[in-house]
């Protein structure tokens, strides 16, 4: 077999395997419909095909896309350079809080000025406590994995306290920190959904990382150093260098991915407003192969599970998180390689 | 409870007692060469299963059974998918934890058609245990009395662990294969199942662990485990995977969760900052533990193992 | 009175091949052992001693042959199958257990047992020194194992199958890291297991060992058997003959170039590892022109592959002293990055791990040391590299294109992947490690092609291999390595494999002074 066919096939192997990782998915989805619910055919018309049904939850799900898009590019950064980033939560959740101080104690700039220091206000902190594990893992051999969770974690009890404490909104009744300046805010494409140009951010950032990747000396040096370490080394890559790099990077695409949520959604932080969109990266970076633009079909994949979930339970007697359960058969069989081993010896025979 | 008591030492011990079961189990998939980061979820897992069947059969023990058996279940479905599929140990131990997480929820729903805090008034809970005598003792009676069963029954468990760990046929090829996993499967070791008895019985620990935090609550709350699974895993890796030093850190982390609780409600420090201590705790232990490894070790100070 | 002992196996017309290549490991091999006769297997690197071995203990299947126990046809498929036939096997790289004690290495996996459930460590230390005695093995069962010499860690892993009630004890390579001492003791041991019945199979490439201590030898070459006979009534010399094989296979064109200045001089160069005994490079001395082959032969074992990584920043073990010039500077051990700066081209062993990345593309394998130059403001400049990229397929006649991934390529096609990476530099030093190991025919003689070109291109050229022929077919110069010393120096003018054989396996050596004269000719 000729190398085109054998990449080809390869390729194709691959996607199979995705698709019955996802499939098996669905499947499961449907078949606890029918466990959970009383009425099992509307509430799968509702979850699949709900999120259709109107403009407004159909814009709104693009809208979820967002945050998700910003989580996967990073952790697929992450990935490729062969660190590991846990700390999704927390450096969505700091990017945000970041945001909101940054508008709150510079709030006389010109709205244009004001929303491109905010998100860069988000993605500096990202890229901060990115790049403290980084650092841990260069000079002391310290788990990445470990470091990213813990800090994180962390983190994410500070902002909750500021939110909850000093930079609380005396005025609102709702449980929420004071709001950044409107004029700082981005504008919305698709009212009366909540879908914002923070969409075209996103999509500019996944071809920007791709470029990033694909085409840049920075890029080559991540990935042959996340390939293959002894490679890297072997060709004079100095791979103690890219244990910084890679996880501010990460973190600065998440964190930028919280600055947006103040910018474009949300105008002020509150207590969930990471949601799990930090392991939503994970899975989105997974589903995607760590492929930066296979990202945003991965995105609007995984927003599609949860949108139908809460079209679902908004108007039949399932719950949410059914989404959740969904997501966790897709993060058991996304990575078995027995899956696309079956599918690789079928067509490479 | 007389003059000379502390309640920082009880409070302390209870505290301690799930991240000391969590870390347990912890160790030994860490000793055959397995990093289980689902602690926490099967923790989670326990925690909401024991409420639902204490309430349901009106039994502790057998809520707790039916809690252990939920768990095992996971953790059969988890080491099944990483062996058998040979799926990402770390993805799935990620996925492990979602899981108990939107389980919990999504039955809480389908059962009690509520999410969010489950309490059911007149379920039977863990209560303490006083120990005649051996309570009126200052100090001692603090450590050794006044705990609910479980806290016991971990001691007896570390105890148990550290004798199948160290004396059993068991134990010694769980460490040959954490040690060489190669050589071991030479000479005739079948690693994968020891690897996977290893994950069921962190399994089983893990349960306990969540066991303990909701039958003393008497209550299920969204995210009661808060991270201890994670920090069980810290504990592990610094106490080098040895019952003596699990102990000890599960004192240390219990205590410095003692006192953020204790602070949360003595002093003015607020309760965020105080919840997030644990966490910068750990992670400053983990560098303090890294740095002095490695400087030991450059000087020829450490045993390679 | 003649006694002959009755055949208590035999393996007939074993096939083996290797996964991926059309590689022959085992090929129509027969081997016939004697009950309580000690056998030894010999033959070079790559012979396919330890393949066949690997079959009988049960830890590879053969795809052809039939093996036989006492006349009755068997089925080895797993190691328990092994146990159950009582055969035992000693790894080259030893099976033991750091925190554990001897007497626990021992008795891994049939653990003696207190009361069902306890682990019996004093019946496990009891046993292990009656077993001591009994073979005369002596160790201390509570020693921890991370304490014990070489020697006595085989004397453990004898022990382990003697515990387990092996009867025909395999042993892989047993001496290569004892000392003088430890081998005598060794040579004892082995005499009284064979006084008690054991029968015992030894894998070698040491001469003195085969013509010492056993009864009968089986040569084998290239995968096939060559020979089978009574040690008693061969020598030395005919061993290595029928090892090493008479005639070239291999003729390389190789045209008339005179050497240039030198560009690579390695003075007293040694590798010191804790925990070995003897220091695992030992005063190496070595100068390489422009536009010379100077190849460096060695049984694997013998420290080529640390020579190779010490020379090319990939060491990660030891103690480096000594030096190696090149462009006046000390490149011992030195990180890779400043090594490639200088312009070394370097084709390792490992072509899979460390030659390429098999996950990447080619166009990412082949511009690992070109990308700096194709880059204008950090951006890889596209264009340049796809020409770039397509030149070299074509020159190197790979198939695929820019965005094949590697781990789709055959080991030809990889192998030429790396030599059009590290050639096209048109480098001044090249080190290049067992080219064409795992390769067919028409990739090797590519390969060799490709070598001989930078030679005439004024290329100084340092090749390690563990292949007499290809030394021979290459080299202009050839240094001996044995034990981690250099101990001949030849120019390749007249040489054959059998006066090679002898130096390569230790029987014979040059003493300092020609080795000196050999070097500056």
């Amino acid at each position: 077999m000729e190398a085109t066919q054998i990449q080809l096939r390869t390729r194709l192997a691959t996607f199979l395997g995705i698709l019955t990782a996802v499939g098996t998915s669905l499947l499961i989805a449907v078949a606890l419909i029918f466990l959970l619910s009383k009425d099992p055919t509307r509430t799968l018309y509702y979850y699949f095909v709900g999120p259709f049904t109107s403009k407004f939850v159909f814009f709104n799900m693009i809208e979820s896309c967002i945050p998700i898009i910003f989580s996967g590019l990073g952790i697929a950064v992450a990935f490729r350079s062969g660190v590991t980033n846990l700390g999704g939560e927390g450096q969505i959740f700091a990017g945000a809080m970041t945001a909101v101080l940054l508008g709150t104690w510079f709030s006389y700039m010109p709205g244009f000025i004001g929303t491109a220091v905010l998100l860069l206000g988000g993605l500096m902190m990202g890229a901060l406590i990115g790049s403290a594990s980084g650092l841990l893992r260069m000079k002391w051999n310290v788990s990445d994995l470990l470091t990213t969770y813990l800090v994180s974690s962390g983190l994410v009890h500070i902002v909750n306290y500021l939110i909850l404490g000093p930079y609380r909104d005396p005025a609102k009744i709702r449980i929420q920190s004071v709001s950044i300046p409107d004029s700082y805010m981005l504008p919305r494409i698709a009212t009366p959904s909540y879908l914002h140009a923070g969409l075209f951010g996103a999509i500019l950032a996944a071809i920007l990382v791709h470029f990033l990747m694909k085409y840049t000396h920075t890029g080559y040096h991540l990935r042959v150093t996340g390939s293959n370490r002894q490679f890297a080394r072997y060709g004079g890559i100095n791979i103690r260098r890219f244990y910084v790099m890679p996880l501010a990077i990460s973190g600065g695409l998440i964190g930028l991915g919280g600055a947006v949520q103040i910018v474009g959604r949300y105008q002020s932080c509150f207590t969930d407003l990471t949601a799990g969109l930090g392991w939503a990266g994970i899975g989105v970076a997974l589903i995607a192969r760590r492929n930066p633009l296979g990202v945003l079909p991965a995105a609007l994949f995984y927003v599609y599970l949860q949108s139908g979930a809460r079209v679902a339970m908004m108007n039949s007697d399932v719950t949410y998180e059914i989404a959740a359960i969904i997501t966790s058969v897709i993060f058991y069989l996304i990575t078995a390689e027995v899956t696309f081993e079956f599918f690789r010896r079928r067509l490479l025979k | 409870m007389n003059e000379l008591s502390f309640p920082a030492i009880s409070s302390t011990i209870v505290i301690m007692t799930p991240f000391l079961l969590a870390a347990m189990g912890g160790a030994f998939s860490a000793i055959s060469g397995v990093l289980n980061i689902a602690l926490e979820g099967l923790m989670l897992n326990a925690a909401f299963f024991a409420i639902v069947f204490t309430n349901l059969t009106g039994s502790l023990v057998l809520g707790i059974t039916g809690a252990i058996l939920a768990t095992l279940l996971l953790t059969a479905l988890f080491g099944a998918v990483a062996f058998g599929l040979k799926a990402n140990i770390f993805i799935c131990g990620l996925a492990t934890n979602f899981l108990a997480i939107a389980m919990s929820i999504v039955l809480a729903h389908t059962f009690y058609g509520r999410t969010g805090s489950i309490q059911f008034p007149g379920m039977p809970r863990l209560v303490p245990l006083n120990i005649p005598i051996v309570e009126n003792i200052p100090i001692l009676g603090d450590i050794f009395s006044g705990h609910n069963a479980i806290v016991y029954v971990s001691w007896v468990l570390l105890i148990i662990a550290a004798i199948v760990i160290n004396r059993t046929p068991f134990g010694m090829r769980l460490r040959a294969v954490g040690v060489n996993e190669k050589a071991a499967k030479a000479i005739g070791i079948n690693a994968k199942r020891i690897q996977f008895t290893a994950l069921l019985i962190s399994g089983f620990t893990c349960a306990l662990g969540g066991v303990v935090l909701t039958l003393t609550l008497g209550a299920f709350v969204p995210n009661v485990t808060s991270g201890r699974g994670w920090i069980a895993l810290v504990i592990v890796y610094l106490g080098r995977k040895k019952p003596i030093g699990i102990l000890i850190g599960s004192i240390v982390f219990g205590f410095v969760e003692y006192m953020s609780n204790n602070l949360q409600t003595t002093s003015d420090i607020p309760s965020g900052l105080l919840l997030s201590l644990p966490f910068f705790a750990t992670v400053v232990a983990l560098v303090v533990y890294s740095v002095v490894e490695q400087t030991m070790a450059k000087r020829g100070l450490l045993k390679t193992k | 009175m003649a006694t002959e002992s009755p055949v208590l196996f035999e393996m007939e017309n074993i096939h083996k091949i290797y996964e991926g290549n059309n590689v022959y490991a085992n090929k129509g091999v027969n081997l016939s052992v004697n009950k309580g006769e000690i056998h030894a297997i010999v033959g070079e690197n790559g012979a396919g001693k330890t393949t066949l071995m690997k079959i009988l203990c049960g830890l590879e299947s053969p795809d052809e042959g039939e093996i036989r126990f006492n006349g009755k046809p068997v089925t080895i498929r797993s190691a328990h199958d092994a146990d159950t036939l009582e055969i035992g096997m000693v790894h080259q790289h030893f099976c033991l257990f750091d925190g554990f004690n001897v007497a626990d290495n021992v008795v891994l996996v049939q653990e003696p047992r207190k009361n069902g459930l306890f682990y019996d460590s004093a019946a496990a230390a009891m046993k292990v020194e009656e077993l001591g005695i009994k073979y005369n093995l002596p160790v201390d069962p509570k020693a921890p194992i991370e304490t014990l010499s070489v020697g006595e860690k085989q004397k453990v892993e004898i022990l382990r199958i003697l515990y387990r009630g092996s009867k025909i004890l395999v042993l892989d390579e047993p001496t290569a890291l004892l000392t003088e001492q430890e081998i005598k003791d060794f040579f004892v041991t082995l005499r009284q297991l064979k006084s008690l019945g054991y029968t015992i199979i030894i894998i070698t490439h040491k001469l003195d060992e085969v013509t010492e201590i056993s009864d009968r030898v089986t040569v084998m070459r290239n995968g096939e058997l060559v020979d089978c006979c009574i040690t008693a009534e061969c020598d030395k010399q005919g061993i290595a003959r029928m090892m090493v094989g008479k005639e070239v296979l291999l003729q390389v064109d190789k045209p008339d170039v005179t050497p240039g200045k030198t560009i690579l001089s390695i003075n007293e160069l040694s590798l010191t590892v804790p925990g070995f005994s003897r220091p695992i490079l030992k005063d190496i001395s070595l100068s390489i022109r422009e536009g010379e082959i100077v190849g460096m032969a060695g049984v694997s074992g013998n420290g080529l592959s640390d020579l190779e990584n010490v020379l090319t920043g990939m060491s990660s073990r030891g103690e480096v002293s000594g030096e190696a010039m090149f462009h006046g500077k000390n490149i011992a051990n030195a990180h890779p990055s400043e090594i490639r700066e200088m312009g070394m081209a370097y084709v390792p062993a490992d072509r899979l791990h460390r030659g390429t990345s098999a996950e990447l593309q080619l166009s990412d394998n082949l511009i690992l040391l070109e990308h700096h130059e194709m880059t204008r403001a950090g951006v890889l400049q596209g264009k340049g590299i796809v020409a770039f990229v397509k030149d070299l397929l074509h020159k190197y006649n790979i198939g695929g294109h820019h965005a094949t991934p590697v781990s789709n390529l055959s080991g030809g096609n990889i192998q030429r992947v790396v030599l059009s990476r590290e050639f096209s530099r048109e480098p001044n030093l090249l080190v290049v490690s067992e080219p064409t190991w795992g390769l067919d025919i028409v990739s090797s003689e590519f390969v060799y092609q490709k070598i001989v070109e930078m030679r005439s291109s004024k290329t100084a050229i340092l090749l390690i291999s563990a292949n007499l022929d290809e030394v021979l077919a290459l080299s202009d110069k050839v240094a001996v390595i044995y034990r981690g010393e250099i101990v001949g120096v030849f120019a390749n003018t007249d040489l054959d494999r059998e006066s090679l054989g002898e130096y390569m396996l230790g029987l014979k050596r040059q003493s300092k002074d020609e080795i000196q004269l050999g070097i500056e000719a």
